[in-house]
């Protein structure tokens, strides 16, 4: 029978995890409930989410009909909150690759409880933040004009070839390691569970048994993936801010957006993995398995992501206002002391400072302290591109007054809704998928070692090796 | 508890944050101080458009401009004054206050629009309704703090000036000219050190303004020139315009400066770095090879292939989603492999053999096959377009990419084959990298040869140069790698436990 020791090549050089069965039959129990019941709860919360896509159904309704003049958008500032959600979300996307792919290949063990949710991320925010262009045409049937006479030359389509290189890339990269779970779920679940959910775990574990070939085979995709996923994803958030530093615009003609965009997409996506860790952690009480250390990990993470985002900003703000060019002024005083002040100082001070501080401090280096930082932070984010977009086209090019923007309901409804379909697929995700990787948590991870007390040496547990995940004997 | 009272403040700090952020996230509109009086405005419906008859306005036709305070109530009423379209008949709208007055024609010659100005910006007011005059009928309403156009009540107190501009007579598209203008006093004494601001009227969509094209100090003698690059076509005002101080009014001047050819703008196509391929024309082309006719749908293929535009972003794309395709490879060997029971050999094999083995045993035959299909049907697309001596010229120029395709070709036959090896796999994923990429060279050779027939090897040859050693390079690398790793690659694996076991 095949076991964990022979999984990988790391098991004829690493001591077998001593993985006690109760350990193990707890956490399959408790991250295969959502999958095997379904409360009031969801449903009420399903609903409630159907609304919201519903409103925001209605609201582009209008747009459609009566075109973007239902929006704050005009001739002069013709991007605005679609465009900034956009980038917002391709920016969380980072959150996957960043924990699955690169502590993944650092060998950093304590994301192996997270990395699912991590993938989630990633794939349901390319989802919805690739609506987003198409949210912004008046005319969005004319997309296929951007393929049929697209130029090689133009951002956008570079745009569009990262999205969708890394759109597939991420769904491979979620699906493969989910491939063992399928078959967990596929033995576990049982004749209770509905035909096409048996039907479904059975087709997608692709007859995974566990044997060695397999796991080579298996182990072989996850490692090309794992490598190839991560310049994937720099270069898609490069070329998301190329889009903007590609133009002759004076704040965003910036040779600095690339790794601004980069360091702000893994910033926010941070952020993002802490707080649906949070609230997946409380609602399948998975308090057990995703502990403080996965908190104080990830809010390290985050502290560090402040200083350097703040650096980042110091260095472009520093150096174009030392040589304050015309458009540059303008754009400071509208930032800094003018009509969007309020949100810029906020970016600033409750986006990289505050929660800079909180991490910092020990005693609010707590889990509700990381998790109110990381909604400062997403927050901020948010704002952060919503500045980028809409100061960015407020600085005249011509001799005229700067124009006037401000979304509409139609905006805030549409944006409503692509949140709410980002929490319904993830709530959908998380009724259908484990959201805890079992396999790579069970083999290579195992419960949190018990603290050692001064003067003793833990005790050797019996050798019990985990069962295999696959078909049970 | 700590965490509580954290989790409280956190939830505060979020609620006043959101707060914060209303209304709307709209930028904080400008407060508006006390305004002064009303403001009434009696503007004439005339043959020429717009002509403000009092109040506070600029300008004529279609660049009239009504300026107010924020705050200040309006009265702004249009006169019917027409003395040829005597049919026309009028409907003013103004957007932004979305106000509109009745129509107003021969019969009912006056309508009002009664507002306070509480928003700041520039207001479109247009005419509703389609007239004789309707293009002139295109003014603004400004809002704002520094409004007015009328001189200031200091310059109205200095002493005045005179001031003359000289431009040549005409000039051509991009030229550069040189803009003069002498600024003198009452009594014909030049004005030194006095800034004149030289502007060129532009309309763009239905907005009109002056356009600073130069800025000049006057020197001793009262003169101030600059130069300027005319991007203009057509009959250009320029202005000279001197914005006066405590001591010396305002003055202006204009003078007109034709430009030959046909009103256009100029304006640079390229912009940054030219990279060929990228984002300029490949550096051999159609325009510098001197090529005959371009076939239709063939030329209409030809501009999708990277290798003429674009080639690094296409070949950045082979790379990744060929590792995709490695990718899906294995894992549908994950769903086929659950019933492993191949055995592998112990013993020790010289290296070569190891490299070779699998060729031999599997691909060989079936591999040369591969190849010599490729190689017949991209002749014969060739002979039959371009003739037989050149086919046989391109055979010649292509032999290195036959080799490749061989080469490639057994490794491919080795992925598919179930190759018992450790590591193999990967190696011949390389070689079926290096053979799409060495395919991607040879059907570049075949759309340049269909495309643009190129008459001779040499040609041929600047072409493959040019265009597609980025390409090949890329598949010799890859292919390369693979020998290398195949030649030198142990028989055993490392690890016993990796082999896949005899099932019971």
């Amino acid at each position: 029978m095949d076991t964990v020791a022979s999984w990988g090549e790391h098991a004829a050089t690493q001591p077998t995890h001593h993985v006690p069965p109760a350990w193990r039959e707890r956490l399959e129990a408790r991250v295969l409930h959502p999958l095997r019941s379904t409360g009031f709860r969801y449903y009420v919360w399903v609903a409630f989410l159907l609304a919201l896509i519903g409103w925001a159904l209605y609201a582009y309704s209008q747009q459609l009909e009566r075109g973007l003049i239902v929006t704050g958008m005009r001739d002069r500032i013709s991007w605005g909150l679609y465009i900034a959600s956009f980038v917002f979300f391709i920016g969380i996307s980072h959150a996957g690759t960043l924990l699955s792919a690169i502590l993944r290949a650092v060998k950093a063990r304590w994301q192996m409880s997270i990395t699912r949710m991590a993938e989630f991320i990633t794939v349901v925010a390319l989802m919805v933040g690739a609506l987003f262009p198409f949210l912004d045409m008046g005319r969005p049937e004319r997309i296929l004009n951007l393929l049929t006479y697209g130029r090689w030359q133009s951002p956008l389509l570079w745009d569009i070839m990262a999205i969708g290189t890394y759109l597939t890339g991420s769904t491979l990269y979620l699906y493969l390691p989910l491939i063992p779970d399928f078959a967990l779920c596929r033995d576990r679940l049982g004749p209770s569970a509905p035909a096409w959910k048996r039907w479904f775990f059975t087709a997608a574990a692709l007859g995974w048994q566990g044997t060695p070939a397999q796991r080579l085979a298996l182990d072989r995709a996850m490692t090309v993936m794992m490598i190839v996923i991560i310049p994937v994803a720099v270069s898609v958030h490069t070329v998301v801010s190329w889009i903007f530093a590609m133009t002759l615009r004076d704040p965003l003609n910036s040779t600095v957006f690339g790794a601004y965009f980069v360091a702000g997409a893994i910033f926010s996506g941070i952020a993002s993995i802490i707080i649906l860790m949070a609230v997946l952690r409380r609602l399948l009480h998975l308090e057990e398995y995703i502990t403080a250390t996965q908190f104080v990990s990830l809010g390290y993470l985050l502290g560090a992501f402040t200083l350097i985002m703040g650096y980042f900003n110091l260095s472009e703000y520093a150096v174009t206002g030392y040589k304050m060019a015309e458009g540059t002024r303008f754009h400071f005083e509208q930032l800094m002391v003018g009509p969007f002040a309020g949100l810029f100082w906020f970016y600033i001070l409750g986006g990289m400072v505050l929660p800079g501080l909180i991490i910092l401090y020990p005693r609010t280096r707590t889990i509700a302290g990381i998790v109110t930082a990381s909604v400062l932070v997403l927050v901020a984010m948010w704002i952060e591109r919503y500045l980028i977009v809409v100061t960015g086209f407020r600085v005249p090019l011509m001799p005229y007054d700067p124009a006037w923007y401000m979304p509409t309901w139609v905006e805030w409804s549409i944006l409503a809704g692509a949140f709410a379909l980002f929490a319904l697929i993830i709530t959908v995700f998380a009724k259908l998928f484990p959201v805890v990787s079992l396999w790579e948590v069970i083999e290579h991870r195992g419960p949190e070692p018990a603290p050692l007390r001064s003067g003793t040496q833990p005790a050797p547990g019996p050798d019990v090796r985990g069962r295999a995940v696959g078909r049970t004997p | 508890m700590p965490s509580r009272s954290l989790g409280y403040a956190s939830a505060a700090l979020v609620a006043a944050a959101l707060l914060a952020l209303t209304p709307w996230l709209g930028p904080a509109r400008v407060a508006h101080a006390q305004a002064s009086g009303p403001a009434k405005i009696r503007v004439e419906i005339t043959d020429n458009g717009f002509k403000g008859v009092s109040g506070n306005f600029s300008g004529e036709g279609e660049g009239f401009t009504i300026a107010v305070e924020p705050g200040q109530e309006v009265e702004l009423t249009f006169v019917w004054a027409h003395q040829a379209y005597v049919d026309d008949a009028h409907a003013f709208v103004l957007k932004g206050y979305g106000l509109e007055t009745p129509e107003i024609n021969a019969a009912n010659r006056e309508a009002t629009l009664k507002f306070v100005a509480n928003k700041a910006g520039t207001f479109d007011l247009k005419c509703d309704v389609h007239c004789e005059v309707h293009e002139r009928l295109i003014g603004s309403l400004k809002v704002s703090r520094s409004s007015g156009t009328s001189a200031s009540p200091a310059a109205s107190a200095a002493a005045p000036s005179a001031l003359s501009i000289r431009v040549p007579a005409a000039a051509e598209l991009g030229q550069r000219v040189l803009l003069q203008a002498r600024l003198l006093d009452a009594s014909g004494e030049p004005l030194a050190r006095a800034p004149v601001i030289f502007s060129v009227p532009t309309s763009f969509l239905n907005k009109s303004s002056d356009v600073v094209v130069a800025k000049a100090l006057t020197d001793k003698e009262g003169r101030a020139a600059a130069e300027y690059e005319v991007r203009s076509a057509g009959q250009l005002t320029i202005q000279a315009d001197y914005r006066g101080n405590e001591r010396y009014a305002p003055a202006k001047a204009s003078a007109e400066l034709v430009v030959g050819e046909a009103p256009r703008q100029l304006y640079t196509e390229h912009a940054g770095v030219r990279i060929p391929g990228l984002n300029a024309a490949p550096a051999l082309g159609p325009t510098m090879v001197g090529l005959g006719q371009v076939r239709g749908p063939l030329a209409a293929l030809s501009t999708l292939w990277p290798a003429l535009s674009g080639w690094p972003i296409a070949l950045a794309l082979l790379v990744i989603w060929s590792s995709y395709a490695a990718v899906v490879v294995l894992t549908f060997r994950v769903a086929g492999a659950g019933s492993v029971a191949a055995t592998v050999p112990a013993r020790r094999l010289p290296a070569a053999r190891v490299a070779l083995e699998p060729i031999v045993r599997h691909g060989l035959w079936s591999g040369v096959a591969l190849a010599v299909a490729i190689v017949v049907a991209a002749l014969s697309i060739m002979a039959a377009v371009r003739g037989f001596e050149h086919m046989l010229a391109d055979l010649g120029t292509h032999g290195g990419y036959l080799a490749l395709i061989a080469l490639s070709a057994g490794a491919l036959e080795t992925l598919v084959g179930h190759a018992p090896f450790r590591g193999q796999r990967w190696v011949a994923a390389l070689g079926a990298l290096g053979i799409a990429v060495a395919l991607a060279a040879l059907l570049s050779c075949c759309l340049w040869a269909l495309t643009y027939r190129l008459p001779v090897v040499s040609q041929v040859t600047l072409a493959l140069i040019l265009n597609e050693v980025p390409v090949a390079l890329a598949g010799l690398a890859l292919s390369a790698l693979s020998l290398v790793v195949l030649l030198h690659l142990r028989q055993a694996p490392r690890h016993a436990a990796m082999r896949p076991e005899v099932r019971p």
